[in-house]
């Protein structure tokens, strides 16, 4: 005889298979994912990919647990003075010695850190196809959803949004007169057209460029070689820029927006002033940040390819991760990172604000 | 004609039940998203003050260091400020009462006078000691009325730290933003 409110066979196994489930899953965020040992990279590409798939109106919500990694050069096992009494620094002593062409060792490990530095940057920001910032912020709920309506029609009014994800610094060794030659050759846009992404059959530029560039045009190289005489720094930061745009010619509308934000179009090419070149201090030596092929990402492809839009849509165009058809353009750029005229050049490409921690 | 009466009763009750549950819900949200906001305002600051004191203290005497720091967005509700307390200081708040210290505390709409900023500090602020005897902030902006404060409002900035002796021995920390 089956009682009334009785449980049956199958009632009871699914209740323990929930309860199984609730406790395998609270084993998982206790143990398994145990956040203290995770790189800080690591939290901070998963932040973002819980940003990328939160619903548009609890994005903010999430909150982007990104901190700027610190990289110190030295020759000697010196410390940064710029990274004083922070932890976490990553001290990188350069290799002494010669290539078999004549360049220093040390010169081609800077132009690798800083590849990396930027492809990482680009990575883990979801090379620009996860809508990382959202709409606009306000201090109530109500906030949210007005702009949330907004948003739906006008995107006009968003200014970009930043992340620093890295900071390199050099130490002071490397402006002793010895190693003045290391700085000298340091070519960070050769590396990127020449070597290969580790793990991959692509070089960095083929990556940045969704493999349709393998290398610069002339008058790019041109205009490049011609801006080794800039300013000098002795730390360089790469910031990741995001901004919205509504979808009509992504990449013209980010200049529009970018007249006044440190992004323009220079000789018909793509460049911005925030780092055409950047150098560093000291040494009085210049040296060729990259630039250039960080805004090549989404700016070389669309410049070389006359209007191809196709090519701008990658790095330029409509996000991958939200519920509505939302564009944008997204940017990695090397930018000094040492006089207070720095840090407004930064502050100024970043209107919206810059999240993480510094 | 009574079952339309039913319904209409029904209805009515509905309505209003979905609407009372609305209104909790969105009064929730609200109270939830202040206390979220409010956290990651206090948790910012706090980073800033812990970034001031790792500064100062790992800098010895006659020693300078810069410290980028990017501000604390508020959303436009008040600013918060970078101020020091000397030891001596008559008119400092209670938790700065034995030490020198430093704090990152925060005004709403008032302006930073010595008295308001105390009570900010008080109420709403993060403060460290900084072992010395003195600490000297300078405001980028001077202005009879405040005291003086390093703003932090969400921009990037760059702060200059010195640690310097005085005739009398006593160490002295100065913070001032650049300009």
């Amino acid at each position: 005889m089956e009682k009334r409110g009785e449980l049956t066979s199958s009632q009871i196994g699914m209740i323990i298979l929930a309860i199984a489930g609730f406790i395998v899953v609270l084993l998982f965020l206790f143990f398994i994912l145990d956040l203290k040992e995770m790189s800080e990279l690591e939290i901070c590409k998963l932040s973002i990919l819980t940003r990328g798939t939160a619903p548009e109106i609890t994005k903010r919500l999430a909150p982007l647990k990104c901190t700027t990694q610190k990289i110190c050069l030295t020759m000697e096992n010196k410390d940064c003075p710029q990274f004083l009494g922070y932890e976490n620094v990553k001290k990188v002593k350069l290799p002494s010695g010669t290539l078999a062409d004549g360049k220093p060792k040390a010169s081609q490990k800077i132009e690798e850190i800083s590849a990396n530095a930027m492809y990482d940057c680009w990575n883990i920001m979801g090379q620009g196809k996860i809508d990382i910032f959202g709409g606009e912020e306000g201090n109530h709920l109500s906030d949210l959803v007005i702009e949330k309506a907004k948003s739906i029609s006008v995107v006009n009014n968003v200014e970009a949004k930043c992340v620093i994800c890295s900071r390199v610094a050099i130490a002071p060794d490397l402006y002793e007169e010895k190693n003045k030659e290391i700085l000298k050759q340091v070519d960070v846009n050769t590396y990127l057209k020449e070597k290969q992404v580790p793990g991959s059959s692509l070089t960095y530029l083929q990556t940045f460029t969704d493999r349709q560039v393998s290398s610069y045009p002339s008058q790019f190289s041109t205009n490049f070689s011609k801006q080794g005489e800039g300013k000098t720094t002795d730390e360089i930061a790469f910031v990741f820029s995001q901004i919205l745009v509504d979808g009509r010619e992504p990449l013209e509308q980010a200049f529009e927006k970018g007249a006044g934000t440190g992004i323009a179009i220079g000789s018909g090419l793509l460049l911005t002033p925030l780092g055409k070149v950047v150098g560093l201090v000291g040494a009085k030596i210049t040296i060729p940040a990259a630039i250039v092929a960080t805004l090549t990402s989404g700016g070389l492809a669309y410049v070389e390819a006359g209007n191809n839009q196709e090519l701008a849509v990658e790095y330029c165009g409509p996000f991958e991760s939200v519920e509505q058809a939302r564009y944008g353009c997204s940017v990695v750029t090397p930018a000094a990172f040492s006089s207070k005229e720095d840090l407004d050049k930064i502050e100024n490409l970043c209107k919206g604000g810059i999240e993480g921690n510094l | 004609m009574k079952k339309k009466a039913i319904l209409m009763k029904n209805t009515l009750g509905i309505i209003l039940a979905v609407g009372g549950i609305a209104l909790l819900l969105f009064l929730g949200g609200e109270i939830a998203y202040g206390a979220f906001k409010t956290n990651q305002e206090d948790k910012a600051a706090q980073t800033v003050i812990d970034l001031v004191k790792t500064k100062i203290d790992a800098i010895g005497t006659d020693e300078s260091t810069e410290l980028e720091i990017k501000g604390i967005d508020t959303g436009g509700e008040g600013d918060w400020f970078l101020v020091g307390w000397n030891e001596e200081g008559l008119i400092k708040p209670d938790k700065c009462f034995f030490q020198t210290c430093v704090c990152v505390c925060k005004l709403t709409d008032i302006i930073p006078t010595l008295e308001n900023l105390k009570e900010g500090c008080q109420n709403r602020g993060f403060c460290r000691e900084t072992n010395t005897k003195q600490i000297q902030v300078s405001t980028t902006t001077p202005n009879i009325l405040t005291f003086p404060y390093v703003g932090l409002q969400p921009a990037l900035k760059k702060i200059d730290i010195k640690k310097h002796k005085t005739q009398d021995d006593e160490i002295v920390v100065s913070i001032s933003p650049q300009s």
